[in-house]
């Protein structure tokens, strides 16, 4: 080979080389710039994830997200149109205008206002509707500027080839559209570039989904919270009711009864026996009627928190002892036999809530009465070093074994007993279980159905701790 | 016995109400107490600072001068509470009214609760009759 042989040789070979270089080099360029708009696209998707975790308003996460895809992204326009829960329109919540120029101020003010109503024939309408994919347009078709006059100037201050109006698309549903105004045509554009589009439609739909389901949760939370509010006011209203009612219901009751007493007693001279078994009926009636307003005021106050054991000194014989008193008529007119078994000590000084434990043994005596068509109703007074216990023993229709568990839980009414007594309240026996466990004793009750019943209460001789 | 023991012993009874009043009246002139009436707060307070009763019946809700306001004129006139029981007769329930009773140390009725010879029967305990 000659020298010159070689020399040509090795000139091919180094062409050769420069052009596998070039190529490289290009190659190389080609790699970096696809890396760069690369990590452009995750910075940028990075940043809509932080907003949306930082940011809670959903007017604010949107106009965050749409600054941040046209600062980051170099889109010269981007707007969000949503659809919210309730509205029969579709509306801007956010745009970003990259441009100072004062003749786009009309531009922004409309893309500020947009309204799509579904029913519209407009190209945004038609997105909404069939959602589909991403469509590009001139600003005209997005904006129907038929003289295309004032878009065409707008589009050329902010060198806008093409606007993309993307979808946002969750669960196969359309929420709402991006409108991305882009410097290249879709076919101009590097193929990372173009997907670009679509993964950010993507994202922002997810993101903005998110946020207004935190805010509707949050708003049905706030709503939640004011009827909860809204519902203990009228519960205290109602307490206030009930209360200044039987303010007034027992003032003339004090009159009716307190004067039947005193004819009874004599005060306004001596009166026949079938008169004073007149009297005594209508007596009768109005003491009923007192412990009604107390079962009313009571119920009342156990759901606002008033209820509250008002521990006296009382005399436990005597407190029995009248009970039995006023409803021996009640017992006399039915034909059953009230019976009063009486304890061998005569005074059992106790503390307790007076009123209400007498409630209770007025509803026991009264219940048993009722519910008893033939036989008894026996009366006993029982103590031991640390308690004393009242007993109501009847021979009356009982308790279904079905209907035991229910039977002091408040309005329930067994439906043998419903039927005796359709207009019964339900609320003797659960007040009595609140007043009984309240004041730290417990209810007596065993029954068998046809044969009849025990209801009665254990209650500590005095509050366990002394209180008072 | 309960009548002689009972005799020339003064009962304030202020209540506003004219058929619960003669009602009460009645019942404690039956038992042999004289009765002193006061239709509001106001009277009542005259009456116990000029005639000294041995025992006030004090209705709450009074015209011109509650109950209560005229437990608050006695007390900042420096009256000494210990030396006449007060019964409290009312037919409102609260619960606050039944602590500030207390403060008084009087005791609390609710008037639809009890019979007049009930009232009385306390009255004569209280009085040791």
């Amino acid at each position: 080979m000659s020298l010159l042989d070689v020399l040509l040789s090795n000139i091919k070979l180094e062409q050769a080389g420069q052009v596998q270089l070039e190529s490289v080099t290009e190659s190389l360029y080609k790699q970096n710039l696809n890396l760069s708009e690369r990590n452009k696209t995750l910075s940028l998707l990075r940043a809509i994830d932080e907003i949306v975790l930082q940011v809670n308003d959903v007017n604010d996460v949107a106009q965050g997200v749409v600054s941040a895809i046209s600062s980051m992204g170099e889109f010269p326009l981007v707007t969000m149109i949503v659809g919210r829960k309730g509205s029969p329109y579709a509306v801007s919540i956010a745009s970003a205008v990259d441009s100072a120029d004062p003749k786009i101020d009309e531009l922004k003010d409309i893309l500020n206002s947009l309204k799509v109503g579904h029913s519209c024939k407009c190209l945004l309408s038609q997105v909404l509707v069939n959602g589909g994919e991403l469509v590009s347009a001139g600003l005209q078709d997005v904006l129907h500027d038929e003289t295309r006059a004032k878009t065409k100037r707008w589009q050329e201050i902010m060198g806008l080839a093409v606007v993309f109006v993307c979808p946002l698309i969750v669960r196969e549903k359309v929420i709402g559209i991006l409108l991305i105004g882009s410097k290249n045509q879709l076919a101009d554009m590097s193929e990372h570039r173009s997907n670009l589009i679509g993964r950010l439609a993507e994202v922002v739909g997810i993101s903005m989904d998110n946020t207004l389901l935190h805010q509707e949760i949050k708003e049905s939370e706030g709503r939640l919270r004011r009827a909860n509010a809204h519902l203990r006011e009228l519960d205290i209203a109602k307490d206030e009711f009930i209360s200044m009612a039987s303010h007034q219901l027992r003032t003339p009751l004090t009159t009716i009864k307190g004067y039947l007493s005193m004819l009874e007693e004599g005060d306004a001279g001596e009166i026949t026996e079938s008169q004073k078994e007149f009297v005594d009926y209508a007596f009768s009636a109005s003491e009923r009627m007192v412990g009604l307003i107390a079962d009313l005021l009571n119920t009342s106050r156990l759901t606002t928190g008033k209820f509250v054991i008002d521990y006296v000194d009382c005399e436990a014989v005597s407190m029995v002892e009248d009970e039995i008193r006023q409803l021996k008529s009640h017992a006399t007119t039915k034909g059953i036999d009230l019976i009063y078994k009486k304890p061998r000590f005569k005074s059992l000084p106790v503390v307790i809530d007076e009123a209400k434990t007498r409630q209770v043994v007025m509803n026991y005596i009264d219940n048993a009465i009722y519910y008893t068509q033939h036989g008894s109703v026996t009366v006993e007074l029982t103590k031991d070093d640390h308690n004393f216990s009242v007993r109501v023993t009847d021979t009356g229709i009982g308790v279904p074994k079905s209907s035991a568990k229910q039977l002091f839980t408040k309005f329930f009414r067994a439906d043998n007993a419903q039927q005796i007594r359709p207009d019964g309240t339900g609320l003797g026996l659960y007040l009595a279980k609140r007043v009984v466990e309240d004041q730290g004793g417990r209810v007596i009750f065993n029954s068998e159905e046809g044969k009849g019943s025990i209801f009665g209460f254990e209650l500590p001789i005095r509050p366990k701790g002394g209180a008072k | 016995m309960r009548e002689d023991n009972a005799k020339g012993r003064l009962i304030l009874l202020a209540e506003d109400d004219p058929f619960i009043s003669r009602m009460y009246q009645t019942k404690l002139e039956t038992g042999g107490f004289s009765v002193a009436m006061a239709g509001n707060g106001r009277e009542a307070v005259e009456i116990i600072n000029n005639d000294h009763p041995d025992l006030v019946m004090l209705d709450l809700d009074m015209p011109e001068m509650t109950g209560w306001q005229a437990l608050e004129k006695l007390r900042a006139d420096g009256f000494d509470f210990s030396t006449m029981p007060i019964i409290i007769l009312t037919n409102s329930s609260k619960v606050e009214d039944r602590d500030r009773a207390k403060e008084y140390a009087a005791d609390y009725l609710v008037k639809a609760d009890i019979t007049p010879r009930q009232v009385l029967d306390i009255i004569n305990t209280k009085l040791g009759a």
